[in-house]
């Protein structure tokens, strides 16, 4: 075999690999087209419990990856809150805020579902929850604001339906590009898990102070491997970042994702000298 | 015997002043075989066959082409912390390794060329994503010589988004934040 034949099998091999697999994998997987049925819990409801990943490919960070040109409906209030988020806030998860509802459902980091019939739990990255009862309650008159809002779960065949508001208007961003959201928030998501391997949401935004009418943001989770599970993650430990972090997400790239764009090269590696 | 020009050699304006680096890579010759002989901060020398240089190196571009599929989803983002316009390699020896959430943290000394000493923050991901990329707490130590390559703090503090950084026993690995929407970077492990 010829050496450059040598270096391409070798190539695909590493990429093959179950290592250097297991460590692109990381937070996201690939899709697969899954064969097995949807599990059921002793009372007949889907089951979601799991730990579920971002499907590779998939934009994340951007509630807007739905509307044509992912363009938010603003109202000029809204913009304004854009503007104010873009120029003068930090970002309050990388300040260890909760990101809250619906931004974690934009978000690129895995979560797992606890699921019992009075109570599901979606546990989080950065170590945090949200636990949503299904017990019947109705929304009280004037719930005390939260970022992930007051949630109530509820079945309606197959779909598990969450409605949440009182959400708070201060230190939130709706997603990773500082989109704003106001206290009039109405979040309600439609979850679903079509089959073995994944689980679905459709989440209808409403906002009457900061966006001109309701959209939608619908995302697919794919399940991770059955030894994956959340670590521990103690978000202000060590939180270096915080002195030097500057108001905004960065630049938005063209694909719709936070980062940087057309970034200076950095040296070159150092290689062994040849011959 | 060919001898590789060291960083501070091929200095430019552009990338600045460094120390020098404590070895340079050496070329020879066993056995009438051409091998390839490493070595970093003074540790045994590595030797490559031009079998292995062509394995590696298609490992090192499957490993980047592999990279740049991340998309943004970490603790905050490199673009509103660091600046992307300001590249730079740092050589120094490690004082303190804080291997810690939300990020990694390892401070290092860097001397120029009169024998001052500047003291340095780097920022790598959180213990998980670099243990995933096969960098283990252990694999750096007080007093081991690193280079790290990254981006300066926007604030002008000394402050590195460690991207690429070279391990005392020549590996080359990403200390990037997964998906932080940074740079991604050729050349470093997946």
């Amino acid at each position: 075999m010829k050496t450059t034949q040598l270096a391409a099998a070798l190539a695909l091999f590493m990429l093959g690999s179950p290592r250097v697999f297991a460590q692109v994998e990381e937070l996201a997987r690939a899709d697969v087209k899954s064969s097995k049925p949807t599990p059921r819990t002793a009372d007949g409801h889907p089951d979601f419990n799991g730990y579920w990943k971002s499907i590779r490919g998939t934009i994340t960070g951007n509630i807007g990856k739905d509307l044509p040109g992912m363009k938010l409906p603003l109202t000029p209030a809204g913009e304004a809150a854009l503007q104010h988020n873009l120029t003068a806030t930090i970002d309050p998860e990388s300040l260890c805020i909760l990101g809250g509802t619906p931004r974690h459902n934009a978000s690129g980091l895995p979560f797992e579902i606890v699921q019992s019939p009075k109570k599901v739990v979606f546990l989080y990255f950065y170590s945090y929850y949200r636990a949503i009862p299904v017990d019947g309650r109705k929304h009280t008159d004037d719930p005390d604001p939260s970022f992930f809002g007051e949630e109530i779960g509820h079945w309606e065949g197959d779909t598990f339906v969450v409605d949440s508001t009182g959400f708070k208007d201060e230190k939130v961003w709706i997603d990773e590009n500082a989109n704003p959201h106001s206290d009039a928030l109405h979040v309600v998501e439609r979850w679903t898990r079509p089959d073995f391997e994944h689980i679905h949401v459709d989440t209808l935004i409403e906002d009457s102070k900061f966006y001109t009418k309701p959209f939608h943001y619908t995302r697919t989770w794919i399940l991770g491997q059955p030894d994956e599970t959340l670590a521990e993650y103690s978000c202000s430990e060590n939180n270096v970042d915080q002195a030097h972090l500057g108001f905004g997400p960065g630049g938005i790239r063209p694909d719709g994702t936070r980062g940087y764009i057309n970034p200076a090269p950095l040296p070159p590696p150092i290689t062994p000298a040849k011959k | 015997m060919n001898r590789r020009k060291s960083p501070a050699q091929c200095q430019s304006k552009f990338w600045g002043s460094l120390p020098r680096h404590s070895s340079a890579p050496v070329h020879a010759s066993e056995g009438g075989r051409a091998r390839l002989r490493l070595t970093f901060g003074g540790g045994p020398p590595i030797l490559l066959t031009m079998h292995a240089r062509l394995t590696a190196f298609a490992a090192l571009i499957a490993g980047a082409g592999l990279l740049m599929v991340e998309p943004a989803r970490a603790h905050h983002s490199f673009a509103a912390e660091f600046d992307g316009n300001k590249p730079m390699r740092l050589v120094g020896t490690i004082t303190k390794v804080e291997w810690t959430n939300p990020h990694a943290f390892f401070y290092i000394d860097v001397k120029d060329d009169q024998g001052n000493v500047t003291k340095w923050a780097c920022e790598g991901g959180g213990p998980g994503a670099l243990s995933r990329r096969g960098w283990k707490k252990g694999d750096i130590k007080l007093g081991d010589t690193l280079i790290v390559d990254g981006y300066l703090a926007r604030d002008g503090s000394h402050l590195i988004d460690a991207r690429r950084v070279t391990l005392p026993d020549g590996r080359i690995v990403s200390g990037a934040s997964a998906g932080d929407g940074g740079p991604q970077v050729p050349g470093t492990n997946p």
